[in-house]
């Protein structure tokens, strides 16, 4: 498959079409791919051709495709049944994070595919070196981990299992790049991968500062929010750092880096949230109050801000910014 | 100073950091005379017009009648404020306060900035440590919001309150104020690249890949609200669940790895020095200040206008005579 990398000679499978799923499934077909979208769960089949066809229009209006919707539509075939698969080169599962369900799925898909198909889980929490040992020729599976909505995002987190051909994973690598991604390769396995780590280092110093009664949330909000936020969409840390100097982040990071958190438990404020099944707005038991009617309000600005941040974030993608710096 | 901190007073800057240009810029759009003592005069004076002349509503120049940059100061009037802003050294800043200290009057508030230096150490050998605040920027200080004030038991409250008042009027800033003798912005950022540097040591992920995870997975939505705020967003507890399993396996160095000394040591010290994690070629370093400027001005659009749109106070060039 990764000889002359056109995609429209590359047929990929998906397998579970939910919410991610199915916005798999408008990624890869916006990118050239034909899709075979296989349905474990009868429910995935409900509406989902209006589904992908109104996603498509999605990536209309935002000027991702230049065909109309029916040219994509027509290189996809929905199924539930699994021989359909058997074209593919690459089969990507995206079902319910059950490593029970998964290791079902896998079955089914390695019976009626080639012995050379490549197999990825889009999972964000079973570790890659687990999941490949249910696959006949683990060193064809790996990570391939997607950001909702899949079409719009430049995310894409490709990781290799303990078992996985880095060969296989590099030429994974190079393929999403014809995706509009601009893909991470995860060398070896690690739970969170990369994006959630870096993060849950951070919440682990918030809530140690929340605790300690150094700062309330609402200063953490706006500390990180006003400093990291005002950059990260055009640089990385690392660039950032180049930026201002490192001289500077040396001695900061000598003095600080021993004062840092290192607690291994729940905080005992998300303990409590855990317990209560606080699932923030959307039942208003979270880190922060909510009046009867403000999540909505949070969840309506939320979206509008996706949409106008992924308008910027395209105009300085790393293509852009390498243009702009010639 | 507690009856005449505004913004038609005059400000001292000083130090020798990359955001002294904007702090500069930012100041003057606020209305305050400013006096920029710099080592060059000349390449600073012309770096803060080259961030003046980018303001998308430049065009009215006055504003710039109000800056002076010196090679030593010239102090006719009597400053009701200095600010700080120097490399991340205890004995410079200290000096830079022994300096100030001549100058000004008791009442005098001086802010400087300081990363991993205790308030406490700073005030330590000054005649009037009560009037020394920490005060920490985001460069370009003139299009961000962010301010960080650090005032400990010693500080006067009062002229804190002030300095965060006049931020929030004039200066375009929407600060909070930690009580200690520590800022809490670097340790954030710490956190994280503690584990990018686990991640990196350990052979999991390359500079690159910690850059390209950071800018489109986070940078997809910082800017909204924060990470509190964004957990509630997606679902709390889903967070609780995750910390359970991923919390005892974060990285917990306490030093800095060895192949970023060796890198600091060589003189690879970022893009002024052509050479960081990255290199840089001749000329790049401009190219990066002037993307970053036009970023910032997108980017402000959007924290003014979410999570939900706040109308702050433009500052207007045209208040002053």
């Amino acid at each position: 498959m990764e000889k002359k990398l056109l995609t429209h000679e590359i047929p990929v499978g998906v397998v579970g079409l939910g919410l991610m799923g199915s916005s798999i499934v408008a990624a890869l077909l916006v990118a050239g791919h034909p899709v075979k979208a296989i349905a474990p769960v009868q429910s995935d089949l409900l509406n989902i051709q209006d589904r992908i066809k109104s996603q498509l229009l999605l990536c209309k209006d935002a000027g991702l495709i230049s065909h109309d919707t029916h040219t994509y539509l027509n290189r996809l075939d929905i199924s539930d049944d699994y021989t359909q698969l058997a074209p593919c080169a690459l089969v990507l599962e995206c079902v319910i994070e059950d490593p029970e369900i998964k290791k079902a799925v896998y079955l089914k898909i390695t019976r009626v595919v080639g012995s050379d198909t490549v197999l990825a889980s889009n999972t964000s929490a079973i570790p890659i070196s687990q999941l490949q040992q249910f696959v006949e020729r683990p060193e064809r599976f790996l990570g391939i981990h997607w950001a909702e909505p899949a079409f719009m995002t430049r995310f894409l987190e490709i990781t290799c299992g303990q078992q996985t051909d880095p060969d296989l994973a590099n030429r994974i690598y190079r393929l999403a790049h014809h995706w509009g991604k601009e893909p991470t390769l995860l060398r070896k396995d690690i739970r969170g991968f990369i994006t959630n780590r870096l993060m849950y280092a951070v919440y682990r110093e918030i809530f140690s500062m929340l605790n300690k009664g150094t700062a309330t949330a609402e200063d953490l909000d706006k500390s990180f929010r006003y400093d990291a936020g005002s950059w990260m969409t055009l640089m990385g840390v690392f660039r950032r750092m180049d930026y201002l100097g490192l001289d500077d982040f040396k001695t900061a990071f000598e003095r600080i880096f021993p004062r840092l958190d290192n607690s291994t438990d729940v905080p005992p404020v998300m303990e409590e949230i855990v317990r209560r099944d606080g699932r923030g707005i959307h039942n208003g038991t979270g880190l922060y109050p909510y009046k009867e009617g403000e999540a909505l309000k949070w969840d309506r600005a939320f979206s509008q801000f996706s949409s106008e941040i992924h308008e910027l974030a395209t105009r300085y993608s790393a293509d852009a910014i390498a243009e702009k710096l010639k | 100073m507690n009856d005449h901190l505004s913004s038609m007073e005059e400000v001292l800057l000083t130090g020798d950091h990359l955001s002294v240009y904007g702090l500069a810029v930012c100041l003057l759009q606020a209305g305050h005379k400013v006096q920029v003592k710099s080592a060059d005069p000349v390449t600073s004076g012309k770096q803060i017009i080259r961030c003046w002349e980018e303001l998308p509503d430049e065009g009215n120049s006055a504003g710039l009648d109000n800056l002076r940059v010196v090679s030593s100061w010239q102090i006719q009037s009597s400053p009701a404020l200095a600010i700080i802003l120097s490399p991340e050294d205890l004995a410079i800043k200290q000096s830079h306060i022994a300096e100030l200290e001549e100058l000004l009057s008791a009442g005098a508030v001086i802010g400087v900035n300081t990363e991993s230096f205790a308030l406490s150490e700073l005030q330590a050998n000054a005649a009037h440590p009560e009037r020394i605040l920490g005060m920490n920027w985001v460069e370009p200080a003139h299009s961000t919001l962010f301010l960080e004030l650090i005032r400990n038991e010693t500080t006067r409250e009062d002229m804190t309150d002030r300095v965060a008042e006049l931020a929030r009027q004039y200066w375009y800033k929407d600060p909070y104020v930690i009580r200690s003798d520590y800022g809490i912005r670097m340790p954030l950022l710490a956190a994280l690249v503690r584990e990018a540097f686990h991640l990196i040591e350990n052979g999991y992920a390359s500079v690159e890949d910690i850059d390209r995870a950071c800018r489109n997975d986070a940078g997809y939505y910082l800017t909204f609200a924060g990470n509190l705020r964004y957990m509630d967003l997606m679902g709390t507890n889903a967070y609780g669940m995750v910390m359970k399993e991923l919390n005892p396996e974060l990285g917990t160095e306490s030093s800095v790895p060895e192949s970023f000394i060796k890198l600091v040591g060589e003189g690879r010290t970022g893009m002024a020095a052509g050479k960081g994690f990255y290199a840089y070629e001749s000329g790049e370093k401009a190219k990066w200040e002037k993307l970053l400027r036009e970023f910032s001005v997108e980017i402000k659009d959007l924290f003014e206008r979410y999570p939900f749109p706040v109308h702050r106070k433009t500052p207007q060039f045209s208040d002053k005579g």
